[in-house]
């Protein structure tokens, strides 16, 4: 199979992947369905922050900046209800702190 | 016209708000340019691959097992691992996709990535749907996937190495920023740091891709389990009356 032919099949599959679900039959949405539906995210984006924070090369890791940093994001965002803040700063302490600007530890 | 300028601002608020992740897709899409050129693939197939696969973990594995000599069936099934969360994201937002057409739907499917996701679900959660937010949204990442994937294949050499940076974190600090809205209640909140702990642990110990499916899923039933807010204050009128009575 050529490189392109490859690639072909991937897109196939991971566009298909995305659309399946995309739009279902309406009647399907029952008030349990829908209120199932509400916690997929709370569960998406756990699997997706938690992982990053606590496991690396397929070992489990604690990285107390990283944690820091996470915890001054949440913060910031119960304070200020801003996605940009919140992002900014907290990013901008690690990137600091992995430079060297701020002293950690 | 109204509606004209109305979907222009929509879509002028999704470029702003996908603003934070662009920077990141380009710098990591010019890691993967890189990866890409290293592994042996000309610029015209590390390009075609961000261009009609775009999906940015899919891409990295799929790179370094081309560079492995992997066969098309590994490469296959790890992909349609890594694919399984989408099934899922899309579950999540069907809702919300039920007032567009098939034809719209179909293109839409095509730029459903994590970050995607996560901004425009944010913006569902508290304005209506918008055909243009997500497009602006869509838009915004897909070609600063694909110009960061060039960058890659013409100066790799030249970029920085993101972990020395720390920008790794970039997408973590965005994940975090947006879960905050989900968790507006305590089940919510004992949810996530639950379905947190699975994933750590299904990372630790499945094939890669298989935490988010598993997560999302344990998430999924336990909403469903859950009475509806519809339920709950039946449920709790219902209580009242007969103490009344």
């Amino acid at each position: 199979m050529t490189m392109f032919g490859l690639f072909l099949v991937l897109g196939i599959v991971t566009y298909l992947s995305r659309r399946i679900f995309l739009r279902l039959p309406g009647n399907w949405l029952s008030p349990r369905m829908r209120n199932g539906l509400t916690y997929i995210p709370v569960g998406i984006f756990a699997a997706l922050i938690f992982p990053s924070l606590f496991v690396q090369g397929g070992q489990a890791v604690f990285q107390p900046l990283l944690l820091a940093a996470s915890l001054v994001c949440l913060l910031l965002m119960a304070i200020s209800k801003n996605v940009f803040i919140s992002f900014g700063v907290s990013l901008g302490l690690v990137v600091l702190v992995s430079l060297g600007v701020i002293p950690w530890g | 016209m109204k509606s004209s300028a109305q979907s222009m601002a929509a879509f002028k608020s999704g470029l702003w708000d996908a603003l934070p992740i662009t920077a990141s897709y380009i710098l990591f899409g010019a890691i993967y340019g890189m990866m890409a050129m290293q592994a042996g693939l000309t610029s015209w197939e590390s390009l075609a691959l961000s261009i009609f696969v775009y999906t940015g973990a899919g891409q990295f594995s799929t790179v370094s097992m081309i560079a492995e000599q992997a066969g098309f069936w590994a490469i296959l099934m790890t992909i349609c691992l890594l694919n399984t969360r989408h099934l899922l994201m899309a579950l999540s937002v069907s809702p919300y996709y039920q007032q567009f057409s098939n034809a719209k739907v179909n293109l839409l499917a095509f730029f459903l990535t994590d970050e995607q996701y996560a901004i425009t679900l944010n913006r569902f959660r508290r304005e209506k749907t918008q055909e243009a937010y997500i497009y602006g949204v869509s838009i915004s990442l897909y070609l600063s996937w694909a110009l960061g994937t060039w960058l890659g294949t013409v100066a790799g050499q030249w970029i920085p190495d993101p972990a020395s940076l720390g920008l790794g974190f970039s997408f973590t600090a965005m994940f975090l920023a947006l879960a905050y809205y989900q968790l507006v209640s305590l089940a919510r909140i004992v949810t996530f740091l639950f379905c947190g702990a699975l994933a750590v642990v299904c990372a630790l110990w499945l094939p890669n891709g298989l935490h988010l499916l598993i997560a999302g899923t344990a998430a999924f039933l336990i909403g469903y389990m859950l009475p509806s807010r519809q339920e709950a204050d039946a449920a709790a009128k219902e209580a009242r009356e007969e103490e009344s009575a």
